[in-house]
């Protein structure tokens, strides 16, 4: 992949020296800049899955600030982009913050609706011109120093170059452990808050990246026209038609929006020749019919249309650079004297009227293996989603201890209380289809204290060996380049707990690990959580399944109705009339 | 005479206007979970519709709106058996984007077709101006506010009464359950379509009597549409009432007493503030779960 | 007690169920169905006769839901067949199914929660066009007391147990000739409970036949005449309600071991 990017690019940079046609020139200079806003687009829609229609302010912004920064102050774009890049990230992230709390529609409608806004302000405001708009100074025509020239070779390399960094940045993103991040967030963010990443830590980062490169397409582009206005820079519709290349070409990969501004900006130079009415909008009418389409039929875009027509299909991910696997052989001394891990004390939730959990008290000591049984609806599953952050108790309290002491985990953010130790599992399996089963493996690294620049390099030599002895573990090896969607349940099930034990959590929740698998796979399972538990892990278990539960539990807690009715060692609650009536009916 | 007075009537009709081009919206987004960015685009082919039929063939507003009418009928049909249909139950990506390629067809086939310029008509019956609450407003204004009652009470009755509406409400509610009862999902899907577009052309005929058109007419309204959606609830007839009905008192009253330039930020504003505190709407609930 | 299946390790065959099915309401053969590339069913094979009240039970993920949301066409069968009164029912669309003659109560919540008692209840009849429904529903919310009490409000102000017994209640508007009830006491207190049972007891005298699931198996199995164990998506064990309730292995698997 590289090697073609690199390619085409010493292509592209010749192509001036062939081509003399400014018509088919100046086409290409706006397929950069374009493409470079799409590819900006791409780094905050694509990777990070959120989607901006509001993305022309910031091309707006950045246009304007340059262009300000030069008119009045006599500062050089060269200087002003960046300051424009700058001021328009710090806004992107003013805006991202409380944005990002929106999902599905709403985020795009908030974007719309900011952009819309802006633009509105602009239109009004007589500093930067109102609707009038701002005029470059063509006084300083052919002086480098003010990026203004008369002939368009000089813009077409600026552009290229600007087009090439942003291609880079997704390449780059695409490859460090930060595109798994987000890859895995876009997929299931709860499964992946459950992991420790912290989601939006990394969307703003994406955030402000996209505006950032946007904002510098902004500034050369008006470097280019040498006119700006509310209208153009500003509209509303040119947010559309970043996200609609980026869409259009493929989310999520480098190549699609790069392709996706080609192909649509060409077609509209073509169309406009060709019809000769390009202000009679058949460019868009084209552009309109073809989204449809593509998005009906082909949801990942001209990309995914190659692969499927397989006439191209991408080299799998890097990293397949493997050690054999070595045994590292989960050292961690001796077994810990039975102090208590978790405290649960009086936790209650309710939803409406209704009591899903009633005052439950629970206490899980360091390397047991406590099971929790009950009929459907006695809270089981709600408990664990009140322990691990995803649903807020109504009451109680919930500690979890450390070696750096209690540590109150009520009120605190799923990624926050995964961080501290605390690995779950889901009733229902949530892996993440799209991403390899390698990738499940190394995205379930230890997240605590991780800096930001250490999200943008590849995970470190020491968690590939690991995440290689875990393949071996679950013996998924030889599907470790296969997307998690292709494996059947019962891989799916090992392939979750495997994820989870990545970073060695000290305490693990399991939510139902045997259901619905066959018998190998069960004992499997058990064999795994024993040899987990032997090596330090504790584990507190929700499962149906009695045979498997008693054989592993050094505790059960039977809970009915949202309280826990019995407690004590597996013979106790077998022989308790009271559990078993409730379980299994008078 | 006391401005705010003027600024309120006036909202308020505007806002019933408002009110009315949006409940389409706000119906497909309760019943089929779609979120239709191209809903404006629907209006706009509506008023040149309406346009053809009284400045082309002659006919009167009131003959040319059943036959308007009908045809947005249609086109929510066939929009929805074409397009909607292969989408539904997507990503939310694919739903956005879907919706917004219709937005472009739309507009730029208007563009392509008729060009840039601005038509209208005038209604006779509707010149002049009347008096609400002692406010003058323009009588084909109000004619479109009392259109936008009429429209809301009939759909209103066909919710609340019938038991077809009950069908649509219940899918809306739960498609599985509903489906479960014998109810064809699909069927109500269509319908839900097909009256949104409906709506939408209802709003459209009266909104040409005061407001010229040009293809790129949906621009001014998708936002007020969002907003009269966001800020009283989807999944009701009477969500979109109330907040097109705010949104257009936000526009009239900033409008008249702040500062006329910025009455579209303040409805924006407003828009914002809503997703920001309260994403399920004045009304509204958080739909399935 | 109609103690006519046999206790075996195994799913009867397709052939046994063909001549089964010469008496049964609903047929069930060699079913194959599940979600995505997810084999859930892997051969199920069951029947039901007019007027009887039958019992799936079995572990979590067993494919017990999977099986009636194959039945009522929520899913599509991958292989094998499904009639009902000797009429395939592959292929069909839940409406349509419903039409046939069979009624569903889907695990969990499927009131309308912001419909009246009186809307569900119309709505329960959606599907029947005569001109008794108004009487058909108050006759039902004499029957049902706290219903009528209720019947103004939306159903969402409803207590669980409440809206189980108003889903309980539509199938009687419908009289169907089977109902499928999935999990019908989950989540329900023992008074509840013994609620639902008594009315799946008048299911059965009015000849309704009844396919339900349940993991709270004890009380269902007493209450049924027949059931089937499944595991891993296919049946393991077959027998009368009583048989499966006294069946070593079964007992010890999934009845907690004692008397």
């Amino acid at each position: 992949m590289t090697a073609v990017g690199a390619a085409v690019g010493v292509l592209l940079a010749l192509l001036p020296l062939a081509v003399h046609n400014a018509y088919f020139i100046n086409g290409m200079i706006l397929v950069f800049i374009y493409g470079t806003a799409a590819e900006a687009w791409n780094l905050l829609g694509g990777y990070a899955g959120q989607l901006s229609f509001g993305h022309a302010v910031f091309f707006g912004l950045g246009a304007y600030t340059s262009t300000m920064l030069l008119a009045q102050a006599g500062i050089s774009p060269w200087l002003g982009m960046w300051a424009a890049a700058g001021l328009v990230a710090a806004v992107s992230l003013v805006v991202g913050l409380p944005t990002f709390r929106l999902r599905r529609h709403y985020f795009a409608l908030a974007t719309l609706a900011l952009a819309e806004l802006v633009r509105v302000l602009f239109l009004n405001w007589n500093l930067v011109g109102a609707a009038v708009g701002l005029y470059l100074p063509v006084r300083l025509m052919n002086q480098p120093w003010a990026m203004i020239w008369n002939t368009k070779t000089p813009y077409y390399y600026i552009a290229l170059a600007l087009f090439a960094a942003a291609c880079g940045a997704g390449a780059w993103v695409g490859r460090v452990r930060l595109g798994l991040y987000l890859r895995a967030v876009d997929e299931d963010e709860d499964a992946a808050a459950a992991l420790g990443i912290p989601a939006l830590r990394y969307k703003l980062l994406m955030m402000g990246a996209s505006a950032a490169f946007t904002a510098l397409a902004g500034s050369v582009f008006a470097q280019y026209v040498l006119y700006i206005d509310p209208s153009t820079v500003l509209d509303p519709l040119r947010s559309v038609l970043f996200a609609i290349m980026a869409l259009f070409g493929g989310r999520g990969t480098v190549a699609g929006p790069a392709i996706g501004a080609g192909f649509l900006i060409l077609l509209s130079q073509y169309l406009g020749g060709a019809l000769g009415g390009f202000g009679r909008g058949y460019d868009y009418v084209v552009y309109g019919l073809l989204i449809m389409w593509i998005a009906a039929y082909e949801p990942r875009g001209l990309l995914g249309l190659v692969q499927r027509l397989r006439l191209w299909r991408p080299a799998p991910a890097p990293g397949a650079e493997v050690q054999p696997p070595a045994h590292d052989g989960d050292a961690r001394g001796p077994r810990p004297a039975p102090a208590p891990l978790l405290e649960v004390a009086g936790l209650a939730k309710r939803f409406g009227g209704l009591r899903a959990l009633d005052g439950v008290d629970l206490e899980v000591r360091r390397g047991e293996i406590v099971g929790i049984l009950g009929p459907n609806g006695a809270g089981k599953s709600t408990l664990f989603d009140c322990i691990t952050g995803y649903l807020p108790a109504s009451g109680g309290r919930i500690m979890l201890h450390r070696a750096g002491g209690p540590r109150v985990l009520s009120g605190r953010p799923p990624h926050w209380i995964a961080q501290q130790g605390l690995a779950r599992t889901f009733q229902l399996i949530r892996v993440f289809p799209g991403l390899t089963v390698l990738e499940h493996l190394l995205i379930g690294q230890e997240h605590r204290g991780e800096s930001i620049a250490a999200a943008l390099r590849p995970s470190p030599p020491a968690v590939r060996r690991r995440a290689e002895i875990l393949l071996q573990f679950v013996a998924l090896e030889a599907h470790r380049d296969a997307p998690a969607a292709a494996l059947s349940y019962g891989q799916q099930k090992l392939l979750a707990f495997a994820m989870a034990l990545v970073r060695r959590p000290p305490l693990m929740l399991l939510d139902e690990p045997v259901a619905g698998v066959n018998l190998t796979v069960v004992e499997r399972l058990k064999d795994y959580i024993r040899t987990q538990n032997e090596a330090g892990t504790t584990f507190l278990v929700i499962e149906h399944n009695m045979d498997a539960l008693m054989a592993l539990a050094d505790r059960l807690y039977f809970m009915a109705n949202g309280r826990v009715v019995v407690e004590g060692p597996p013979e106790a609650i077998q022989q308790s009339d009271e559990a078993l009536n409730l379980y299994y009916g008078r | 005479m006391n401005l705010l007075l003027i600024a309120v009537v006036q909202g308020l009709v505007m806002g019933l206007v408002y009110a009315l081009v949006s409940l389409g919206l706000g119906l497909i987004w309760g019943v089929v979970d779609v979120v239709n960015f191209a809903h404006a685009e629907y209006m706009m082919w509506a008023m040149y519709a309406t346009y053809f039929a009284v400045a082309g063939l002659h006919l009167d507003l009131l003959a040319a709106l059943p036959i308007v009418v009908a045809l947005g009928f249609l086109a929510g049909l066939c929009t929805y058996i074409v397009l909607i249909r292969r989408i539904m139950g997507g990503p939310a990506v694919t739903q956005i984007f879907t919706t917004f390629g219709l937005l472009f067809f739309l507009r730029y086939s208007a563009f392509a077709a008729f060009g840039p310029d601005f038509r209208g008509i005038t209604w006779p019956p509707a010149s002049g101006s009347v008096l609400i609450l002692g406010v003058p407003v323009s009588t084909a204004q109000a004619d479109a506010a009392l259109a936008a009652l009429i429209t809301f009470g009939l759909l209103h009755a066909l919710l609340q009464w019938t038991k077809t509406g009950k069908a649509l409400q219940a899918t809306a509610q739960n498609p599985a359950a509903a489906l479960a009862l014998g109810i064809e999902v699909e069927w109500m899907y269509m319908l839900a379509w097909g009256l949104s577009i409906a709506t939408a052309a209802v709003g459209g005929v009266f909104l040409l009597t005061f407001y010229q058109v040009s293809p790129t007419v949906g621009d001014a309204f998708l936002l007020l549409m969002f907003a009269s959606v966001v800020l009283g609830g989807f999944g009701s007839v009477l969500g979109p009432l109330l907040g097109g009905v705010v949104i257009g008192l936000v526009e009239s009253v900033a409008g008249n007493l702040v500062s006329p330039t910025f009455k579209l930020a303040f409805v924006f504003a407003a828009l914002l503030l809503v997703l920001f505190l309260r994403p399920g709407g004045l009304l509204g609930q958080e739909r399935r779960g | 007690m109609g103690v006519d299946g046999h206790a075996g390790d195994r799913a009867v065959s397709a052939r046994a169920a063909e001549a089964a099915a010469g008496r049964a309401l609903l047929a069930v053969g060699d079913l194959h169905a599940g979600y995505g590339g997810q084999e859930v069913l892997r051969g199920v094979t069951l029947c039901v006769r007019p007027g009887e009240v039958v019992c799936v039970i079995g572990p979590n993920g067993a494919g017990k839901s999977t099986l009636l949301k194959t039945i009522f066409g929520f899913l599509r069968a991958t292989q094998g067949a499904i009639t009902f009164d000797g009429v395939s029912l592959v292929g069909r669309r839940p409406p349509e199914i419903l039409r046939c003659g069979i009624t569903y109560v889907p695990q969990g919540i499927s009131t309308l929660p912001n419909l009246s008692v009186d809307d569900n209840l119309r709505l329960a009849a959606y599907v029947r066009r005569d001109r008794r429904v108004r009487d058909d529903i108050e006759r039902l919310l004499d029957a049902f007391p706290a219903l009528r009490a209720r019947r103004r409000l939306r159903a969402r102000t409803l207590s669980g147990g409440e809206r189980r017994i108003l889903e309980i209640a539509r199938v009687l508007l419908l009289d169907p000739r089977l109902v499928l009830l999935d999990e019908p006491t989950i989540g329900l207190s023992g008074a509840a409970v013994e609620f639902i049972y008594e009315k799946v007891g008048e299911f059965r005298r009015r000849g309704l036949a009844v396919l339900l699931v349940e993991q709270n198996a004890r009380t269902a199995l007493r209450h049924s005449q027949r059931a089937y164990v499944l595991e891993q998506g296919r049946v393991r064990f077959e027998g009368g309600g009583e048989e499966i309730l006294q069946h070593p292995e079964v007992r010890r698997a999934y009845l907690g071991g004692r008397a």
